[in-house]
């Protein structure tokens, strides 16, 4: 399944993928620490608009791991390859985030379309 | 009991018209007419079955003049009045393709990688649609699954809410782009008549040629496309993300408005877990400082 994700301009995709980078690293960190600690850990849910909380241990979660670590990958060959291609220069207009499956695999580049004369 | 069958056949010729003003594929017309044509045979299969004088060979044109119906006004109102009907019951559309959309990825997926699985893959593919099970992430993925760490209960609030703003502002943007590029053809021939017409700007074209060439199209990550091509892309979008953003929604709604979660939450550093793009977990984590 694929779905996209629009953003103004090259560069704020930019910045919104390096946040997200920052915030899945540190995320990696703090839950790999976690997990080996085996900590208790209370876990609130929101389902059908209640609330459920539950005690369980941090292992239980440890599966999104993997997922993770497709994301930072995914995340890190997009920013490279933007890196290579616009070597930090802009391109403003058409720039959407093409998540393929849950994974940011590929940005699209498009123009507006504009009036002018039949040649 | 003798009312109910006329009563039958014109809310069906009225769910047809319906039908008919959404314009589905054939797929989804052929097997309701299949169905209303062996009812309406029933008392030629089983002559001995008196249900009444209504069930019989001739109703099964009323359907069909619905759906024709439909169909015509909704091409009709299309082309004359610049209304896309189908974009009227957006709703109902919506909610139509986002439950059918996964399973028939999932079909096809399944068909693809069937061949391809090794034994020694399984190893790893089982211990992972088990996680996934109890994580909950489905085949609707939308954006995706991950985790964000946050050191109070304010700050994931604010990421929650900027993240959801982020999303609903794309995909409003989207869904506007979508509507204008699909009716793009009527635009170009208003323009052409106007001595005018649609184009992209050069030096988009120039990147697109320089890139072609350095690199095959399959492997690159950042695509260059037409406008026209990403369109149905965008469609989908559109439609796929409407459902999401309410869900997201409900729940931002839920976290800042619930008292129950924020007392709980105070003071404590927590682990969000996004499934299929939604903050559905919160893990408090109970450090020893």
């Amino acid at each position: 399944m694929k779905v996209l994700l629009r953003f103004k301009d090259l560069n704020s995709l930019v910045k919104y993928l390096n946040e997200d980078l920052n915030k899945l690293l540190v995320a990696k960190k703090i839950l790999e620490e976690e997990v080996n600690k085996e900590s208790l850990v209370d876990i609130i849910e929101i389902r059908n608009n209640n609330v459920i909380i539950q005690r369980e241990r941090i292992t239980e979660i440890k599966g999104i791991l993997d997922e993770l670590d497709n994301r930072i990958n995914a995340i890190n060959s997009l920013l490279e390859e933007i890196r290579d291609e616009f070597n930090d220069s802009n391109y403003a207009g058409i720039v959407l985030l093409e998540f393929n499956n849950g994974i940011p695999k590929r940005v699209l580049l498009s123009q507006p379309l504009t009036l002018s004369e039949v040649p | 009991m003798i009312m109910l069958i006329p009563v039958l056949i014109i809310a069906i010729m009225i769910g047809m018209l319906i039908l008919g003003l959404l314009r589905p594929p054939l797929t989804v017309i052929i097997p309701l007419l299949g169905i209303y044509i062996i009812l309406m045979l029933i008392p030629y299969i089983i002559p001995n079955l008196t249900i009444n004088q209504y069930l019989s060979i001739k109703y099964i044109v009323i359907p069909i003049i619905g759906l024709v119906i439909g169909y015509g006004m909704s091409i009709l109102i299309n082309k004359y009045m610049s209304i896309d009907v189908r974009s009227l019951f957006k709703l109902n559309q919506g909610q139509k393709t986002v439950s059918k959309r996964p399973r028939k990825i999932t079909n096809k997926q399944k068909s693809e990688k069937k061949p391809g699985i090794k034994p020694e893959d399984l190893d790893k593919i089982i211990p992972k649609s088990i996680d996934d099970l109890r994580l909950g992430i489905t085949t609707n993925e939308a954006l995706g699954s991950w985790i964000e760490y946050y050191d109070g209960w304010t700050d994931t609030i604010i990421s929650v809410s900027r993240r959801f703003i982020d999303i609903k502002d794309s995909t409003e943007i989207i869904s506007k782009e979508a509507l204008f590029l699909s009716r793009i053809r009527q635009y170009e021939n208003k323009a052409l008549s106007l001595g005018l017409t649609l184009k992209e700007e050069s030096a988009f074209k120039k990147q697109r040629q320089r890139r072609s060439r350095s690199k095959s199209n399959e492997d690159k990550l950042i695509v260059y496309v037409k406008p026209e091509d990403v369109t149905t892309d965008l469609m989908t979008t559109a439609q796929l993300m409407s459902g999401y953003v309410e869900e997201f929604n409900n729940i931002v709604e839920k976290l800042i408005r619930d008292k129950e979660i924020s007392q709980y939450m105070i003071n404590s550093q927590i682990l969000v877990l996004y499934i299929d793009g939604i903050p559905r977990k919160f893990v408090t984590l109970h450090k020893e400082s």
